[in-house]
């Protein structure tokens, strides 16, 4: 597994007040969810030890597909406080110590996955998958599950065409995301994208003691088909497409957003009352397999009569958080503002630039200049410097929580609404690291 | 609002509608959506059963919310679609199936349409549940305001809509909404307690008069969402939520009218179309969840996967009372790449078990995993039918997996206690002649 020192973060927040916020909406991106992709990117993926996560990954096509995918995880640690799991300085900071903070950890793992024509499959985040090819099928009069391979991973029913492990184990220390691409079926190792645009897919997200389970479908990017304007050789995968230009990738969205409820004690469920947080997940569009990618958003909440409040967030490469967060609640209390019963969050991205890398990383710049150590991709085939490039835009996914009493927490997700299309780029280079994949 | 009378929904004959559809040489390409704003929304699953009388009690938390690029209201013309039939020897009786009979009767199957309006202002979000709607007084910004000069910053008297201020004056409801508000604004409750059916919203331009389906610049503002929420009396369990979001149709730039046939897709689209296959992705029935797996961690040692589908058509006649009817034709792929087929006929609504599409006897479905031979599955759903409100179809699926919590759930097999979670299904490319939803 490639690890990756870290980086260092640089990580602020500030309030902002009501002022509004003129965005020219461009054209609409076609980053979605509800159709086949060539890029697909599983933002939430939890493995530890209390949930864990099912992938389903499926073939739309009648012919083989490569894919190649990466597992980036951010399970990182409060540095004052080892046993707080965060992906972030908000979840260390509390009125006890409010000076804490999350040490990052980024790990991104490459794998490879081979789908046969119209090939659905899945696997278990923390467990893997065995490749079995001698994997009996399920009939009538046996229990159709898997069961613990000799390796540990999980073996199921079901063809896996794969020698060795079908997707890797990814143990029980796992948060982060799951990105995959489209590569030539016949050379995968070569990590040449393709723009066949026929991969979709689905996460369930499951509480291992009560059972209960979310589900969201994953995001997909569509490629340019286009012999011309289209992909390129180079492994640098720019999502720049806006309408049915010239460009790689379509383009992602200028800012995303959801409806919730707003941070209530007494919120109403069905008859009675209880409480909902929503845990909100982002992660930026752009990649680079051996950096996390600084974000700077703003997240604007609009409660039932309009009344807006807003916050800026930087976050290096994921940030998920629930709403009662001590440094976000403000934006969704229901309790001192009964018009914040439910609300809509929306998250707008920086459209400046930021330094990806060096001394100065996630400030503000103008030229690669002012990133003083700014790190030179030496297997970029654009030659790219990580410099002073585009803010990234932003993939979500929410996830609602209600609890009621003594009851255990029930769950719901569901994938966040797209907002116009950026016009600058971001990129997915994935062949930074050097090599092909293990 | 307006009440349209029942009418059974298995009918031999088509509609009297109004279509102006074509076949195309070339399918164009389908662009539905569920993450953007859009001008129509549909809700494909709304479920209420407040009394418990399907499963544990349960109702459908809808939201809407206005996602403007400037600051105007919109209105959304919306249209309850009522499939819950009752049974035949009681008409007081709702059913989904003959199983929600108290004798072994049919269920005869019913389709009732209720349209009404909820005036919405930029960026807000509207939440209601679908058994209690939302009344007069129960609206976020409804007044009584005042009238307000901005330029004199003066205020004259009360009101409650814009026509009550004189010329300069602004019903001021909300310092924060500028003067917009949700007067004239009613979700009625859905008709039924039990009730199956779904939700249809059209984004209308309330600047006309009278309001007409939205051509501006901001034609494309509304999103929405579905959490059924189900609340058992076990305390021990979880409160069960499967949210999804609206499926949506964009209004197209350019072209069309502001009449009330809309067309969806094909030769003379006004909104973006359906797509001619959409594809679920799927657990086969009867498949133990791979967090059960002993010694794995998991503490559910009963997790069994079961999928509930839930299709509507895309085009509808709520003029002539005609729903949708097509014939769903299904592809059914395991991991082994082996394939089956099987079809169901989707008129106004349809809703089942997988397992239950094509035999009562789940053990022995194409959807059974004992049967497929693998846990995961792939469906692929195509129209037909040849209706002249389209082929198109749309719809969420609704995974259930049993707990280890003792108790009864019908939801589940083994009628065990579950979660649930939803999701959208995806659609690929676009039904050639389109497809048309006709509102009075």
């Amino acid at each position: 597994m490639r690890g990756l020192t870290r980086s260092h973060w640089l990580l602020g927040l500030g309030v902002l007040l009501a002022i509004p916020v003129v965005i020219g909406r461009t054209a609409r991106a076609d980053i979605n969810t509800d159709e086949p992709g060539s890029i697909i990117v599983f933002p939430k993926v939890v493995a530890n030890g209390e949930r864990d996560t099912v992938i389903h990954l499926t073939n739309t096509s009648n012919m083989n597909l490569g894919v190649h995918c990466f597992y980036t995880n951010a399970y990182s640690t409060c540095e004052n406080d080892p046993n707080t799991v965060c992906t972030s300085d908000l979840g260390c900071q509390d009125p006890n110590d409010p000076n804490d903070v999350c040490i990052p950890r980024w790990e991104a793992f490459d794998f490879d996955i081979n789908l046969t024509p119209q090939q659905p499959t899945f696997w278990r985040v923390s467990t893997g998958r065995a490749s079995d090819v001698f994997a009996t099928p399920c009939t009538g009069s046996t229990t159709c599950s898997c069961t613990v391979g000799a390796g540990g991973g999980l073996s199921c029913p079901g063809f896996t065409s794969t020698l060795g492990a079908f997707t890797p184990a990814q143990g029980e220390q796992f948060i982060g995301e799951l990105r995959c691409y489209e590569v030539d079926p016949l050379d995968p190792d070569s990590l040449q994208p393709m723009a066949f645009n026929k991969l979709k897919g689905e996460a369930f997200l499951e509480t291992l003691d009560s059972g209960e389970i979310s589900a969201y479908n994953a995001i997909t990017v569509q490629a340019n088909t286009s012999l011309e304007g289209g992909l390129n050789d180079d492994l640098d995968l720019f999502l720049n497409r806006v309408n049915m230009g010239n460009g790689e990738y379509n383009a992602c969205a200028e800012s995303i957003s959801f409806t919730s409820h707003g941070l209530d004690d007494d919120a109403a469920i069905l008859n009675t009352g209880g409480e909902v947080d929503t845990e909100m997940t982002l992660v930026p569009c752009s990649f680079i397999e051996s950096e996390p990618v600084p974000v700077q958003v703003t997240i604007l909440s609009y409660d039932q009569i309009e009344g807006r409040n807003s916050q800026s967030l930087d976050f290096p490469c994921y940030f998920s958080e629930r709403m009662s967060n001590p440094n976000l609640s403000f934006l969704w209390d229901a309790d001192s503002n009964p018009d914040a019963q439910f609300t809509k969050t929306e998250f707008v991205v920086n459209q400046g630039t930021l330094c990806w890398t060096g001394e100065f990383k996630g400030e503000s710049c103008n030229t690669n200049a002012d990133c003083e150590g700014a790190i030179e991709l030496p297997n970029s085939n654009s030659g790219l410097i990580l410099g002073c490039l585009p803010a990234p835009g932003v993939f979500g996914v929410h996830e609602e929580f209600y609890s009621q009493g003594e009851r255990p927490e029930g769950s719901a997700a569901a994938s966040m609404y797209n907002h116009g299309a950026k016009d600058t780029d971001d990129l997915m280079i994935v062949n930074d690291l050097g090599g092909g994949g293990d | 609002m307006s009440n349209r009378t029942e009418l059974p929904c298995a009918k031999g004959l088509l509609g009297l509608a109004i279509a102006g559809l074509a076949v195309l040489a070339v399918a164009p390409v389908s662009a539905t959506t569920s993450d953007d704003p859009a001008a129509i929304l549909v809700y494909p699953k709304v479920v209420v059963d407040t009394s418990g009388e399907w499963g544990p009690p349960s109702d459908t938390l809808l939201t809407i919310t206005s996602n403007p690029t400037q600051s105007a209201p919109k209105q959304a013309h919306c249209f309850h679609v009522n499939s819950t039939g009752n049974c035949a020897n009681s008409a007081n009786e709702p059913c989904r199936t003959s199983a929600d009979c108290d004798n072994p009767v049919p269920c005869v199957p019913n389709w009732a349409e209720t349209d009404f309006d909820i005036f919405i202002t930029p960026n807000q979000p509207l939440a209601w549940y679908a058994s209690e709607g939302l009344s007069r007084g129960e609206f976020p910004i409804e007044g009584p305001g005042l009238c307000y000069n901005p330029v004199s910053q003066t205020y004259l008297g009360p009101c409650f809509s814009q026509f009550q201020c004189g010329p300069g004056y602004v019903c001021q409801i909300t310092k924060e909404s500028g003067g917009l508000n949700n007067v004239g604004s009613l979700i009625p409750p859905v008709a039924n307690d039990p009730y199956i059916g779904s939700l249809t919203c059209v984004q209308f331009d309330p600047a006309s008069n009278p309001p007409v389906p939205d051509t501006s610049a901001t034609r494309n503002a509304l999103t929405g969402d579905a959490s059924i929420i189900a609340l058992d009396s076990n305390t021990s369990k979880a409160v069960d939520v499967a949210k999804y979001n609206a499926v949506g149709f964009r209004r197209l730039p350019e072209g069309g009218n502001t009449d009330g046939e809309l067309f969806l897709g094909g030769p003379n689209a006004e909104y973006e179309g359906c797509g001619n296959v959409v594809i679920l992705d799927h657990f086969f029935d009867n498949a133990t969840d791979p967090m059960s797996v002993a010694g794995e961690g998991s503490n559910s040692s009963n997790g069994v996967f079961t999928t509930e589908l839930t299709l509507v058509p895309c085009g509808n006649d709520f003029t002539a009372i005609e729903p949708g009817d097509v014939v769903a034709q299904m592809l059914v792929f395991n991991e082994f790449e082996q394939r089956f087929s099987t079809s169901a006929r989707v008129d106004c609504l349809y809703n089942k078990r997988i397992s239950n599409i094509d035999t009562p006897n789940s053990n022995r479905s194409i959807f059974s995993a004992g049967v497929a031979g693998t846990i995961a599955g792939q469906t692929r759903i195509q129209g037909a039918g040849g209706a002249e409100t389209g082929n198109g179809l749309t719809g969420v699926a609704q995974l259930f997996v049993a707990t280890d919590i003792g108790g009864t759930d019908p939801r589940c097999i083994g009628n065990t206690l579950c979660s649930s979670a939803a999701y959208s299904l995806n659609r690929v490319g676009g039904v050639p002649g389109g497809d048309t939803l006709t509102m009075p």
